[in-house]
């Protein structure tokens, strides 16, 4: 829906001028979610008065309620996400409920931001990409990944700093770094993620007013299914290349960047792009 | 012959600059690019167009005083960040 309805000219104009939009995450909403008790409640009652109205209803579904908060409408994904469905569906519901139009009632502000963190953490994001073949969906996945102070310092090395000191990075947070490099597929469980190989090494390359430089160096063999809860053969494989600029006497990263070259998963290649922040 | 010359100089050197200007693969410059190159575009973020409410409550809330529908999408995964 996000490189679908979502991103047509039509339907963020309706959205905007007509409608309050909202999207929920499932996960939040279900009994361990973390929404509160009130908000599961109203997603359950609004599921419940599709299911009464014998319309769609459903854990993946557009629903519409008109301004009083009573159930309109709904409509499956699948049926929303072909070409003009979604934006037929929000026009009718404009001419049915007689909606005079106006400004966006809510502003509009980017979905993908970056995690409240202590500010001795590193905070770092990551774009995945498909480049050519199969073996994911179109568009753009991002993750945002919060390394503490500590775990920063397990990717340093150690001892003193000199051209052409050479270290691994330490196996956990190595781990938590890579298991996001998977292309857009479906699943999005990183516990599922099982790495079957990893390596980030790192030589100093340059030393400068207090700032080393040093080179890094990987790979992954990781298995990653593309649905959830479906077994597949797919696995990624990827050559990792970057560095990072940090300041040996105080531990602390100044910059950090990774990217695949290549990396390839059901049949295609996929890029993928980590970078400290700000 | 001269001119044929000039030109051919100043081909050769606006080679060597491009060849000089381009970052040697993998490295430091080569990996900035690579970064740059595959961050969002505007139009793969379109999505952020949308004025979305935070949560359900407020939607509603903001609908009865704006007299205006709400509209809900359900999914799974986080499509904020495009892993849906």
């Amino acid at each position: 829906m996000r490189t679908g309805p979502f991103s047509e000219e039509k339907v963020i104009g309706l959205l905007n001028k007509y409608f309050i939009p909202v999207y929920a995450v499932n996960e939040e909403y279900a009994k361990e979610g973390a929404q509160p008790a009130d908000e599961k409640a109203e997603y359950q009652r609004i599921y419940r008065a599709a299911l009464d109205a014998k319309r769609p209803a459903g854990s993946v579904h557009v629903y519409l309620l008109s301004p009083d908060g009573k159930y309109f409408d709904s409509m499956h994904v699948a049926k929303a996400a072909e070409k003009g469905n979604l934006a037929e569906l929000l026009e009718k519901t404009v001419a049915d409920l007689k909606v005079d139009g106006g400004k966006p009632v809510v502003k509009a502000t980017p979905q993908s931001i970056a995690p409240k963190a202590k500010e001795d953490s590193l905070v770092l994001h990551l774009t995945a990409r498909p480049l050519k073949g199969g073996g994911s969906w179109g568009g753009v996945s991002e993750n945002w990944i919060v390394l503490s102070a500590d775990e920063v310092k397990k990717i340093l090395p150690a001892d003193k700093v000199e051209m052409g000191t050479a270290w691994e990075f330490d196996k956990d947070v190595a781990a938590k770094l890579l298991k996001p490099f998977y292309p857009v597929t479906e699943n999005n469980d990183l516990s599922t993620n099982r790495i079957d190989k990893q390596e980030l090494k790192a030589t100093v390359v340059s030393m400068e007013n207090g700032v080393a430089r040093a080179k890094i160096e990987g790979a992954l063999k990781m298995k990653h299914t593309f649905y959830p809860h479906r077994a597949d053969d797919n696995v990624v494989e990827a050559t990792l290349v970057g560095y990072v600029d940090f300041e040996p006497a105080k531990q602390k990263v100044r910059t950090l960047r990774l990217v695949t070259d290549p990396a390839t998963y059901g049949g295609g290649t996929f890029g993928v792009a980590l970078r400290s922040t700000p | 012959m001269f001119r044929t010359r000039c030109l051919l100089g100043v081909l050769l050197t606006a080679t060597l600059c491009v060849a000089a200007e381009k970052p040697a693969k993998h490295d430091a410059a080569w990996v900035d690019q690579r970064v740059k190159d595959w961050q969002p575009t505007a139009e793969e973020k379109r999505f952020d167009e949308i004025g979305w409410a935070k949560d359900i409550r407020e939607a509603q809330k903001l609908a009865k005083a704006n007299n205006r529908p709400v509209f809900l999408f359900t999914h799974d995964g986080r499509m904020n960040i495009g892993r849906c």
